[in-house]
């Protein structure tokens, strides 16, 4: 494309170099770049708990690990995933990349606070790695008061640990909306920008606005421990319910932070490989922002049985009908964008189906459980388990690994082997739903969470899920051999090779200058415009379908 | 040139076309931080709220315990510091150093006057035994063994608004410095803005905190 | 991206100071009304009364102090969105609090079947309510046990 002419090699990855030069960047790709190795690390350190949690399950009366271990574990897997990949997540990493690019913008609002971001988010994972090496808590990642008052274990470390990340979230999310407030590139109005900005947006809305109410309550139950003043402990006057608003309130939302950069990435990867512009833009930006503030009333789905009072219950039941339906509009507009489109199935578009697939499984799932009547049984089974992995990782870790292959060559300069990427993706969709879809048929037939042994007649299942679960390690294993040997010796990416049509693809070279743009882009026109003889995607080795 | 006529030039970073554009960029990104302190003691407010609810004969009583001259007098300073932060911008806005030096000394000194009455108020309840939780030793309230939550509600509330001044006091001591090293002018004074937001801030949360704590009966 | 230039920075427009000693002595006044306010009893109306006086008062500090009346519209709805979320947050906890029947009581949560059981299981505790003519099965048979047993 001519708005990129031909560097002789320089650009943001090597421009400058060594370790100073990244530990004091201020470029928001590297920023970004270093939140995605950062993720994925703990990525890997949560899973290794899942596969133990799994693994003692084989048998109904296991013992490879005591109980407590066993709570020690799945507390860890749930802290580990939800505080230190999955809320930071594709907005840390990818976000940090893209969204200046796609907005035509040299950086961030606030490049120096992006960093300083980045760096709590590595103080509260190292608090984290001390509170788990120190004395691991058992308290469930959800730390319901009373247990958490009184539980051993450095649980006052943990929860100053979340408490820190929570910053990292916030001034995440603060520079976002700054950003797509202040440095847009001339022309593009809100209607002009890309999907994945506007997915992104509504994610720091959450983020800003969610995140201030964990803090006050994890610094809560720190003073309740510390200093006995009583406000959820039942035994001293306060009221453990009290606890559980507090949670949920940040705890619902942040479920959306965690879809919504996953709906962000699908919406660019179902209309490149499509090569047909999106079906229902505006629908699409609406139901963002929709979801974004309807995810605030509804919280209280969580405490169904906890003690809630009927009225609230109804309240909420009903409610948590509404939120569904942004998410259901996206998911139809998707499918709208693939009909009649020049489909490829090249891996970022695997993962996408698969989200498509998977996402509207788990949001279905949820469904059930906003219905009153139905999570008086369903509550703290295997179901809720099942239901939020299929959200949560056949939803947005899928849209994660499909977003990473997709933005590959651009940050990276290199090609992938689109044959590994296939037999991972196959391996990653076939062992998530071996290990998951049994899941909801156990749950229903009444087998708890968190429970260590169980009855027998779940064994077989178990064993299932078990297997499955290790089919998925496998396959994220293959994920992973595939991006260390593209990094290494993956052949060099054009600048568009998936023929997009966002800024980032094309007026920047792969991987981009520091500055991202030789000349400020001007914008004319909205995105996914692709014109009347799509292209398919040549140049790689991509099925056709 | 690092001044026009002896006055700061406005320090546009690299990644902004225009002044205007770096300045409302800052002034969004502090509002949306002070979104994230309104809800941070918005869970404060909310446990309050909730135990006077529950307890309301328990929240009656021990509120007398609060002197509310006391709590008047820092509203008064309070307000009045926002008062000179206000002043202090329209002084930089007219090219006034010495006014902005006085006007943000004013602030500081403000500042050290409500959390000299604080301490005033924390030690009689110290000497009192009005304390949260398991250190609530006062044996004359009515209600012994609900009140160390009313205690533990103001702790908190007061405790955390304090150290949102100390932090505030922090930050105008730095914008002190930086006025009479000239780093502002009627061209550039953003950051006096941007400190005098948070501490409106401050102010507002006060301006609440006064009524319900002192006042409610 | 940590270059910087020194460039001529905006006009600024500065307000009268009458209008900021204005605002702050209505806000004086204010203060003196809410002491006043808070000597009469006016029941559950106090804390209704204190708030709003309160959010008078606010409202001038932000509005124009902090400069809101004057800056661009959307500052306001971002205060506005945290303020609503804020009001969210309170409702519904009050509420639930508010709508709770004594838990205790099986008249007010349980359909009258259940209070039969609830009080059958009151009065034979670790037994479980069967239908007649059906057994109690051993205790080390049972994996879960009756309710009050977590």
């Amino acid at each position: 494309m001519s708005a990129i002419s031909a560097h002789a090699g320089t650009n943001y990855l090597n421009e400058k170099k060594g370790i100073w030069s990244w530990a004091s960047t201020l470029d928001h790709k590297r920023i970004g770049v270093m939140y995605l190795f950062s993720i994925f690390f703990f990525f890997l350190i949560g899973g290794i708990f899942a596969l133990l949690l799994r693994t003692q399950l084989l048998s109904p009366a296991g013992s490879l690990i005591d109980a407590k271990t066993y709570n020690q574990l799945f507390t860890l897997h749930g802290a580990v995933m939800v505080f230190l990949v999955i809320v930071p997540g594709i907005a840390a990493s990818l976000g940090n990349f893209v969204l200046p690019l796609q907005l035509g913008a040299k950086d961030v609002a606030f490049p120096r606070l992006n960093l300083m971001s980045y760096y709590i988010y590595v103080t509260g994972s190292i608090f984290a790695v001390c509170s788990i090496i120190f004395g691991a808590i058992d308290t469930g990642w959800t730390f319901y008061a009373p247990y958490s008052i009184s539980a051993q274990g450095k649980v006052t470390l943990m929860l100053t640990a979340i408490f820190i990340l929570g910053f990292s979230s916030i001034f995440t999310g603060l520079n976002f909306i700054t950003t797509v407030h202040k440095l847009r590139a001339p022309g593009m109005t809100w209607f002009r920008m890309p999907l994945f900005v506007w997915g992104i947006y509504a994610t720091s809305i959450l983020q800003v606005m969610a995140t201030p109410v964990l803090a006050i309550t994890l610094a809560l139950i720190v003073v309740e421990r510390t200093l006995s003043v009583g406000i959820f402990n039942p035994a001293l006057g306060g009221d453990a319910v009290l606890f559980q608003h507090f949670f949920w309130f940040y705890s619902h939302p942040a479920v959306y932070i965690m879809i919504l950069p996953g709906m962000a990435v699908i919406s660019e990867l179902v209309t490149t490989f499509s090569q047909k512009k999106i079906f229902g833009y505006k629908m699409i930006a609406y139901s963002s922002i929709a979801i974004a503030l309807i995810s605030f009333l509804v919280w209280g789905h969580h405490m169904f049985t906890s003690g809630q009072s009927p009225l609230v219950n109804m309240l909420f039941s009903a409610l948590t009908f509404l939120v569904a339906i942004p998410s259901g509009i996206k998911i139809f507009n998707w499918l709208a964008t693939l009909f009649k489109g020049s489909i490829s199935l090249a891996t970022p578009m695997l993962y996408c189906l698969s989200f498509l697939f998977l996402f509207t499984i788990g949001g279905l799932t949820g469904v059930f459980l906003g219905t009153l009547s139905v999570d008086i049984h369903l509550h703290d089974t295997y179901f809720v388990v099942a239901h939020f992995h299929y959200v949560m990782v056949g939803g947005t870790f899928m849209a994660f690994i499909g977003g990473v292959y997709y933005w590959w060559p651009k940050m990276f300069g290199k090609m992938y082997s689109e044959k590994l990427g296939i037999l991972g993706a196959l391996l990653v969709f076939l062992g998530f739903n071996m290990t998951f879809f049994v899941q909801f048929y156990m749950g229903s037939q009444g087998m708890p969470r968190r429970y260590y042994n169980y009855l027998e007649q779940f064994q077989t299942l178990h064993q299932v899920s078990t297997f499955g679960s290790y089919l998925l390690g496998v396959g994220f294993l293959v994920v992973l051999i595939n991006w260390i040997h593209a990094l290494v010796k993956g052949a060099p990416a054009p600048a568009n090779p998936f023929h997009a049509t966002t800024l980032e693809w094309t007026h920047t070279q792969s991987p981009p200058i520091t500055h991202n743009f030789e000349v400020q882009p001007v914008v004319h026109h909205e995105p996914y415009e692709y014109g009347d003889e799509p292209h398919s995607i040549h140049g790689f080795q991509g099925l056709k379908a | 040139m690092a001044n026009i006529n002896g006055s700061a030039l406005f320090p546009l970073a690299d990644h902004y076309a225009t002044p205007e554009q770096q300045v409302d960029s800052g002034k969004l990104g502090m509002w949306l931080f002070l979104t994230t302190e309104i809800l941070l003691f918005g869970g404060l407010f909310v446990s309050y709220a909730c135990f006077n609810y529950l307890h309301m004969d328990v929240f009656k009583e021990a509120h007398k315990y609060l002197d509310w001259r006391l709590g008047a007098v820092n509203t008064v300073v309070l307000l009045f510091s926002s008062l000179t932060v206000v002043l202090a911008i329209h002084a930089a806005q007219k090219q006034k150093k010495y006014l902005i030096v006085i006007n943000i000394a004013l602030t500081i000194a403000c500042g050290i006057a409500f959390m000299a009455v604080k301490y005033v108020e924390y030690s009689h309840k110290f000497h009192a035994g009005l304390l949260p939780g398991s250190y609530f030793t006062n044996a004359t309230i009515a209600n012994p063994d609900q009140a160390h939550i009313y205690f533990g509600i103001y702790f908190l509330m007061t405790g955390l608004h304090g150290f949102h001044v100390l932090i505030g006091i922090g930050i105008f001591v730095w914008l002190l410095l930086r006025t009479i090293k000239n780093d502002f002018s009627s061209q550039y004074y953003a950051p006096l803005e941007l400190g005098g937001l948070y501490w409106h801030l401050v102010d507002v949360i006060w301006i609440f905190l006064f009524p319900l704590l002192y006042l409610i009966s | 991206m940590s270059n910087v230039a020194k460039v001529l920075g905006p006009k600024p427009h500065p307000h009268s100071v009458w209008l900021y000693w204005g605002v702050f002595l209505t806000l004086i006044v204010l203060t003196i009304l809410t002491v006043m306010v808070a000597q009469h009893d006016f029941g559950e109306l106090n804390i209704v009364v204190a708030l709003l006086i309160a959010s008078f008062k606010a409202a001038l500090v932000a509005g124009f102090f902090m400069h809101l009346l004057f800056d661009s519209k959307f500052l306001s709805v971002v205060l506005c969105t945290s303020l609503v979320l804020l009001a969210l947050f309170l409702l519904f906890p009050i509420l639930d609090f508010s709508s709770r029947a004594d838990l205790d009581s099986a008249e007010a949560n349980f359909l009258p079947r259940d209070q039969e059981v609830y009080k059958y299981e009151l009065e034979h505790p670790d037994q479980l309510p069967l239908r007649p003519g059906l057994q109690q099965p051993q205790k080390d048979e049972l994996i879960f046990i009756g309710p009050g047993h977590h």
